[in-house]
């Protein structure tokens, strides 16, 4: 309601305004750019360049603009090869250019038309975080006397100090069962289908300013029920990228994008660091941990915590 | 040590011997206008040689020390006042009340109100002084006179966007202005969205802004002062003034309590949209809206050595509607207004003594409610968010004039802050939710300073001072000392050289969302978080009085830096704070951010203040860079308000004593705007995870994949826009006539005379061509006013 009263203000400014095509100023000249999005992992065995262009907005839109002709190519320095076509772009297989931790890489991307792209990434350094997850059970008991029994996640990393480190964590609750699919018709139970809940964690992007080389305890906001009935199994698994700079600007730029005509809000730009181009290429390392909080249907706390650093 | 001490002694003993051989006598006193006996603010006191003189201070209080003479010819002059000439016989200490009259050719009173000493002869710079009744010639929109907004047609000064009151000094933010008004700052100037600010011309007395070469008695901003003074009240005889226009009304009274002695004036104005309107709205949805404000202030004087005053002001903005709903109401507010009060002593210790003291209280509010209240099924809503900023403050500055080489100003301040920077109540009895989430967060800012102007030279005055100043909140401590100076060469044929520099900080922000004036604008506190803001500015300037016609010429270039000026971080808006979901108690500091600004530039005025043809000519060249670490990605950017050219012209002139004309006209470069230059499909990093039928007894694999399916736009570089130029011509011509009773005038004023479309903001949007069929990207434009004629009714008696 509140949003409300201030946009029917907004609106009522508005009312007596005037509006028309402006015919004062030029709209930006199009320029035709490649659009690359790729991020370098020594967790992967194939990485993905997308590649696409960018598309006017201006002026007769009555086509829509490609990149014809690319080729692709990959360095870490010293030694360059071009990349294979996929689907979306182009793909290279770590066993002909290994991604390294702590390495940097260049891509370069030439066109049709004398468009060209470049950028460098360097991926982080591999780490030991010593990730854990711990669950705290809470029991809150009503005024009838009926109790009811949660418990909420605390997860926690140690922060690898002198260096400058940007985190994004990502997290999920899986239940494995036997769930009713509404998806068909009649309704079938399924056995051992997968029910999964994502994590809210309130900052899921940070940096280490100000907690250089502390524990840092990252704890998702929601308080789950015990009650979890009709499953086989219950895993959390929270994962944890260690992004570097341009990849956490990236993210944290699109995160925040908004595109409205909302005058009380600022554009935001979105981060690119490909020279000559726009979009993004950049490198990370992940590390999850998978724990496993009930086995038929009881809970079993820390029955299975293991720490799962470069997952196949 | 032993070496020291007889050599001190002997430089006291010197002095003490000169000062008894001398014979140095004080002319101190008071001017006021003859017939209402209003006090009158920087009138210039000099002798016959023009090389020894001083002002009168804020309540017009002047002293001065000579040698004795047997005849000294004090001229007392002041814009728009008779010049007086004064003989005495300096053979003791001479306590003078000067009454000058008034040089207009009507009979009523008019407080012209502006510093007449020569811009040469004075130590400082940066400053400019506007007489309220020439702000009252100014052509005006919907002839609403506005302090404010014939600011912005001052160097250095700019306007946010189309119609908005607020200022950008020097490439500060609005919220870097201290704004005063009998000592008591006001947080929100702004009526009607900002489109108009809350002073109201007829209860001012004089308005002077201070740019750059900040004496050290100002503190707590960093780009400018812009000081008020209420008018006293006439203390002779009662008199009124008011007008009638298209938007508001007015009316100003003001008259003896007890003659001679104290003196009371009152001044309200108010909107009559909402009245009007609502004869015409349907019995379903009702909107309105209205601002009022009321100056009043009281003063007795109980003697030379003694005086109290006591003013205060009080305004309201608010916006309501209500939405019938089925068997009930739905309704909604948003309003904001300040409060000022302030209570000033003058105390007069010696005849080189001048003391005021003041007790002040300001308060500035805005909020906005919600009610439901339905009957089937029975259900009250009602939700309220708020947000303001209430002070404290005392205040004691103390001017001593030892002699005519030096004038000292000493003096302390204290202000007891109280930050609500956001408050949220709600009351939901179908949903049985109890919401009162209110916080606040006090903070104490004080300082102390101590400034002498010193003539060491006939050519060569120095204003220096320093300040130090403290703030503590949230058990966080700052304190810095702030040096001030400015220097005066004068130069033959009334030429100066002049050079400032300031250091200045700032303890309270505003966040702001896109320069619009909103009231939604927050006020909060320097935390632990939010560092205090700060700047560095330099001047140098060349000033040229000329004689005939009496007009000046003034050139000056500035160099500021500042840092730790406030910002929403990227995507954050105030919807952001209020939003309930979200709501805790530090919800507004996640928002913030704070980065360094730089502007520079020359800014050049030629003033004529007074004479049948008045006016000036205004132009700036300036550039505003902006740059936090989390805002463009880290890169410079030019501020939204970064103007490269700003011309203003004013012409006032007296064509009879019944008609005088007036018009305006403004060129600014447009304000930097991001507008989108492409789309594009940006790749997502997106965590999934591979599931197996052994997933039930190991856990699911986690893994990466990319996603680019949803378009977003290209802006490139924030701010990487220009909008087009906005410029504009008002019009105006006054009809005075004397009647038996006073005098009435009536005002046509046409603003935007030639209907120019500025542009209020753009946005990238699309059309379909008619004949091709084919989509064709464009780029809209909000225009707000276009030319609007208006009629203004005015009286005096």
């Amino acid at each position: 309601m509140i949003k409300t009263i201030i946009y029917v203000i907004i609106i009522s400014v508005l009312e007596v305004a005037c509006e028309r095509e402006a015919d004062n100023v030029t709209p930006p000249e199009f320029k035709q750019k490649i659009v690359i999005g790729s991020f370098l992992s020594p967790n992967d065995s194939i990485t993905y360049v997308n590649i696409s262009s960018n598309q006017s907005i201006f002026g007769v839109i009555d086509k829509n603009w490609t990149i014809t002709g690319a080729k692709a190519f990959i360095s870490d320095g010293t030694n360059e090869i071009q990349m294979d076509t996929s689907k979306l772009g182009f793909k290279f297989n770590h066993r002909i250019m290994n991604i390294v931790a702590g390495k940097t890489y260049h891509i370069r991307v030439e066109a049709d038309n004398g468009l060209k792209a470049e950028a460098s990434c360097l991926i982080p350094a591999k780490q030991n975080f010593n990730l854990k997850i711990d669950t705290v059970t809470k029991v809150e008991i009503a005024p009838n006397g009926y109790s009811s029994s949660y418990f909420f996640i605390q997860f926690k990393f140690n922060d690898i100090p002198k260096i400058s480190n940007f985190y994004l964590v990502k997290g999920s609750i899986y239940q494995y069962g036997q769930f009713d699919d509404y998806s068909l018709y009649p309704v079938i139970s399924k056995h051992f289908a997968k029910m999964t809940s994502d994590l809210n964690f309130l900052n899921p992007m940070f940096n280490d300013q100000g907690q250089d080389g502390l524990q840092m305890q990252i704890d998702p906001e929601k308080l789950y029920s015990t009650e979890i009935s009709n499953v086989d199994s219950v895993f959390i698994v929270i994962s944890l990228l260690n992004a570097n700079k341009d990849y956490y600007s990236y993210q944290q730029s699109l995160n925040n994008y908004n595109d409205t005509n909302d005058p009380l809000t600022q554009e935001t730009p979105i981060f690119s660091n490909i020279v000559g181009g726009i979009g993004v290429f950049a490198g990370y390392t992940m590390d999850s941990v998978v724990m496993r909080i009930v086995k038929k249907s009881k809970i079993i706390k820390n029955l299975n915590l293991k720490q799962n650093s470069n997952f196949p | 040590m032993k070496k020291i001490l007889p050599i001190v002694i002997g430089l006291l003993c010197l002095w003490q011997v000169r000062a008894q051989t001398s014979h140095r006598f004080t002319i101190s006193g008071y001017v006021r206008e003859a017939i209402s006996g209003e006090s009158l603010i920087g009138v210039n006191i000099f002798l016959s040689d023009r090389k020894t003189g001083t002002v009168t201070n804020n309540f017009g209080f002047f002293s001065l020390t000579l040698p004795a003479n047997d005849t000294v010819n004090l001229i007392v002059s002041y814009v728009g006042f008779n010049p007086k000439v004064i003989s005495i016989n300096l053979r003791k200490n001479v306590e003078l009340i000067v009454n000058l009259t008034s040089n207009t050719v009507l009979k009523e009173i008019t407080i012209t109100s502006t510093r007449n000493e020569k811009q040469s002869e004075s130590a400082n710079m940066s400053i400019i002084n506007i007489p309220v009744a020439q702000i009252k010639n100014v052509p005006s929109l919907m002839g609403e006179k506005d302090v404010m907004k014939v600011l912005q047609l001052m160097p250095g000064v700019q306007k946010g966007s189309e119609g908005s009151s607020g200022i950008y000094v020097r490439g500060g933010a609005p919220d870097q202005n201290l704004i005063i008004l009998d000592d008591a700052i006001v947080y929100n100037a702004s009526h009607l969205f900002g489109f108009f600010s809350i002073f109201n011309g007829d209860a001012l007395k004089s308005v002077e802004l201070t740019k750059g070469g900040f004496p050290a008695r100002y503190g707590g901003r960093l780009s400018s002062v812009l000081e008020m003074n209420m008018k006293e009240g006439n203390k002779e005889e009662w008199h009124g003034e008011g007008g009638i226009g298209l938007l508001s009304s007015r009316l100003t009274v003001e008259g003896p309590l007890k003659k001679n002695k104290s003196s009371i004036l009152i001044s309200g104005r108010r909107t009559y949209i909402d009245l009007f309107t609502r004869p015409f709205q349907s019995k379903g949805d009702r909107e309105g809206y209205y601002f009022y404000d009321l100056n009043a202030k009281i003063n007795y004087d109980f003697g030379r050595n003694n005086k109290l005053y006591l003013s205060g002001y009080f305004g309201r903005d608010a916006f309501w509607m209500d939405n019938p709903i089925s068997s009930g109401l739905q309704s909604g507010t948003i309003h904001w207004g300040n409060t000022t009060g302030t209570l000033r002593w003058n105390h007069l210790y010696n005849n080189k003594l001048f003391s005021n003291t003041s007790l002040i209280y300001s308060n500035y509010t805005f909020g906005i409610t919600a009610k439901t209240n339905q009957d089937f099924p029975i259900k009250n809503y009602y939700a309220e968010f708020y947000s303001g900023i209430r002070d404290f403050t005392i205040k004691h500055d103390m001017d001593f004039f030892p002699n005519p080489a030096h004038s000292i100003k000493v003096g302390f301040v204290g202000i007891m802050h109280r930050f609500n920077p956001h408050a949220f109540v709600e009351a939901d009895t179908f949903n049985n939710i109890n919401t009162h989430n209110v916080k606040y967060i006090n903070g104490i800012e004080s300082g102390i300073y101590a400034e002498d102007t010193w003539s060491p030279f006939d050519f060569l005055k120095i204003n220096g001072g320093l300040r130090f100043s403290y703030f503590i909140a949230s058990k966080k401590q700052y304190h810095f000392l702030e040096p001030r100076l400015s220097i005066s060469w004068l130069l033959k044929n009334h030429m100066a050289i002049k050079a400032s520099y300031s250091n200045m900080n700032q303890f309270v922000h505003m966040l702001s969302n896109t320069g619009m004036s909103m009231p939604t604008d927050l006020w909060v506190p320097t935390t632990e978080h939010i560092k205090p803001q700060q700047s560095q500015q330099v001047a140098l300037g060349f000033v040229k009085d000329i004689v005939k016609p009496e007009m000046s010429l003034s050139i000056e270039g500035y160099y500021k830096k500042m840092s730790n000026v406030v910002g929403y971080k990227e995507g954050a808006t105030f919807m952001n704070v209020v939003n309930s979901d979200q709501f805790s108690d530090n919800n507004w500091e996640f928002n913030i951010t704070q980065g360094h600004a730089l502007s520079y530039g020359t800014e050049i005025l030629l003033q004529k203040k007074e004479g049948r043809f008045n006016g000036w000519i205004g132009y700036t060249l300036s550039w505003t860079q902006l740059q936090f670490d989390s805002l463009n990605f880290g890169r410079k950017f030019y501020a939204h308000y970064d103007r490269r050219h700003d011309i203003s012209l004013v012409g006032i002139y007296k064509v009879s004593p019944r008609i005088s004309i007036s018009c305006n006209w403004v060129y600014g470069t447009g304000n930097a705007i991001t507008i989108p230059v492409s789309d594009y499909y940006p790749t997502r990093l997106v965590i999934s995870t591979q599931t197996s039928y052994y997933s039930n007894y190991k856990g699911p694999t986690p893994y990466m994949t990319l996603n680019n399916n949803i378009p977003i736009k290209e802006y490139g570089e924030k701010n990487n826009f220009r909008m087009s130029p906005y410029h504009r011509l008002d019009l105006s011509i006054q009809f005075h006539k004397a009647k038996p009773w006073g005098e009435r005038t009536w005002e046509i004023s046409v603003y935007n005379v030639y209907n120019h479309k500025n542009p209020y903001f753009y946005y990238a949007s699309g059309k379909e061509d008619k004949s091709t069929k084919k989509y064709i990207g464009i780029i809209e434009q909000i225009s707000l006013f276009p030319i609007l004629p208006s009629i203004t009714y005015s009286f005096k008696f």
